[in-house]
């Protein structure tokens, strides 16, 4: 026991903990993450592509690779602040608490770390002007407005996505603009400005008179073929969506309809486009630990600096 | 304007480079008083070259490559000015100095380069971010004392003097020692609060992110060595000088062979 101890607390296996991290991502840069066996299989030869798959290295931060150094470095890390706390209380020598804030710092963001692992979930979505989303927490948000802005020269300048917020049918925000660098807090719920695009929308009438709506990248089935609503093209009498028509996987054919046509059993009533904005809610209750432990590692930073030892000087 | 500030930045670093040569070639155990000067002017003159752009952009002009490169090359200039006139043995410190100026010299060419696009443009909605102004300057800040740290530890593997190693061994770790809490604190801390505003993850495994992590790991594995194992010879001035050839690569190669969120041109 005494043995492991001494092994934990050891700056030597800090040092080859550093140093192995340190390669093992360099390894990781250098091999496209999160792809499928046959990618790599394609890229790399079937005997590489099987070693990067059997070591982890396709999805380095979720792999043994990554997360047994770790573990070893938080033991390490665990192990040598406490002796250094034991063997501040023995001495009677200047106190210099820097470094032990870094470390510290380094174990909070462990921690936030494997919170984010555990708890962390993402919404994203598209909205309109007037559409409505339930959020986590009893939170809905409504779309007011969304507006582009773009320089001179067409790049992008801003995008705003202004909403409104009610928690259980209670106003909780109006008009807030969510920008990108400029999110929506709502405790741990944020949510990010991400997207933004068009978005078309046909409106179908069926047999029994009843109206429905298909987005486009939707497909209808009609006896055996599945009509593919594959865009918008604008024409001279409005604008019409190309619809593709899929048998047995095949395409067997590709037209325009417009207003009035006949898709199928449905009579087409209307094709439209709308501006959306394409939000991101993020749920993350280890953002807070892992803010803190920043925080706490640039308090150490100056602590350090402020506390360094004189003659340390060229 | 912009072009003409750019060229006597450039004359004035050449000209201090020149200077030192002459001093160097000499082997005087004197130190030159007007080379830091000349290279402080320089960075002077770029960094008038930043703000001019800022005001320009009404935004902190550090968005692009261009002005990445000429902030990195000003930063250099005037970090080697401020070692330079704080050094108690200036001597030891020269050939740093001139590896530094020559590193300088390097990245302001390359700046002036056909190559890089010059244009004076207003940053996209991910770079209107403070964060985002403190995560390039204080990472470039403490890449310049990276700089003078890396030429002096590739010195201290070339000399084989026992009292010379000691003086630049102290100029490594000195460097080290105070580029390494900026560095820290641009490329990491305050670019991981940016991405959490920006994107909603301070971390992303972005291959440039993940460069900066290494390199981290890499001035932390120097400082262990050094200060806490008391190893002041080879191992250290190799982690050193390794260490800031991974800066290089995180903010150049990674953009130009690995793909990821950081490609902003």
């Amino acid at each position: 026991m005494k043995a492991l101890y001494r092994f934990f607390e050891s700056v030597q296996l800090a040092i080859v903990l550093f140093l192995l991290i340190a390669v093992f991502s360099i390894l990781s840069t250098l091999v496209p993450q999160g792809k499928t066996q046959e990618f790599y299989t394609g890229l790399y030869g079937s005997a590489t592509a099987l070693l990067i798959a059997g070591s982890g290295l396709s999805l380095y931060n979720q792999s043994l690779l990554f997360l047994i150094p770790m573990v070893l470095m938080v033991l390490n890390l665990g192990v040598c602040m406490f002796e250094r706390l034991v063997r501040r209380a023995r001495e009677h020598k200047p106190k210099r608490f820097g470094p032990d804030l870094i470390h510290a710092a380094l174990l909070v963001l462990c921690v936030g770390s494997l919170v984010t692992a555990g708890k962390r979930t993402e919404q994203s979505f598209t909205m309109g002007s007037g559409d409505e989303v339930a959020l986590q927490g009893g939170y809905r948000m409504s779309l007011v407005s969304f507006v582009s802005a773009a320089y001179p020269d067409g790049r992008p300048q801003s995008w705003t996505s202004t909403v409104d917020v009610t928690q259980d049918s209670k106003p909780v925000l109006s008009a807030y603009p969510i920008q990108v660098n400029h999110p929506l807090s709502l405790g741990f719920l944020n949510v990010y400005q991400s997207t933004y695009g068009t978005e078309a929308l046909v409106q179908l009438q069926g047999a029994d008179g009843k109206l429905t709506s298909a987005a486009v990248g939707q497909s209808l089935t009609v006896g055996e073929s599945e009509l593919l609503l594959a865009g918008t093209q604008k024409t001279e009498e409005g604008l019409a969506v190309r619809v593709e028509e899929w048998k047995n996987q095949q395409k067997v054919g590709s037209r325009l309809e417009k207003a009035g046509d006949k898709l199928g059993p449905f009579n087409l009533v209307s094709v439209s486009e709308r501006e959306v904005t394409g939000l991101n809610a993020v749920n993350d209750p280890g953002s807070l630990p892992v803010l803190l432990a920043l925080l706490i590692g640039l308090s150490g930073f100056v602590l350090t600096a402020v506390q360094k030892k004189k003659g340390d000087s060229i | 304007m912009n072009d003409l500030l750019g060229l006597t930045a450039l004359s004035l670093i050449a000209l201090s480079a020149v200077w030192q040569i002459v001093y160097l070639l000499r082997q005087q155990q004197v130190a030159d008083k007007v080379s830091p000067w000349l290279l402080l002017g320089g960075g002077v003159l770029l960094f008038t070259l930043t703000v001019l752009r800022s005001i320009a952009i009404s935004f902190p002009a550090v968005t692009n490559t261009y002005e990445a490169l000429v902030f990195f090359a000003a930063a250099l200039c005037v970090v080697a000015f401020v070692l330079r006139m704080v050094a108690k043995n200036p001597v030891a410190l020269r050939v740093s100095l001139f590896g530094a100026t020559i590193i300088a010299l390097s990245v302001a060419m390359i700046s002036s380069s056909p190559l890089v696009p010059k244009d004076i443009q207003p940053p996209i909605p991910a770079l209107q971010s403070i964060w985002l102004v403190m995560h390039v300057t204080l990472a470039f800040v403490g890449e310049s004392f990276f700089a003078v740290a890396f030429i002096a530890a590739l010195s201290y593997l070339f000399t084989k003097d026992p009292t010379k190693r000691v003086a630049i061994d102290r100029i490594v770790y000195t460097t080290s020692v105070i580029g390494y809490p900026i560095f820290t604190a641009g490329a990491l801390v305050f670019g991981m609060i940016w991405a959490n505003f920006a994107w909603g993850s301070y971390w992303s495994w972005d291959p440039k992110e993940t460069w900066a992590l290494i390199t981290f790991l890499v001035y932390t594995a120097y400082l262990h060595t050094r200060i806490i194992m008391k190893i002041d010879g080879t191992v250290s001035a190799i982690l050193a000088a390794v260490g800031f050839v991974f800066t290089v690569f995180t903010f150049a190669g990674v953009n130009f062979l690995l793909s990821g969120l950081h490609s902003y041109g």
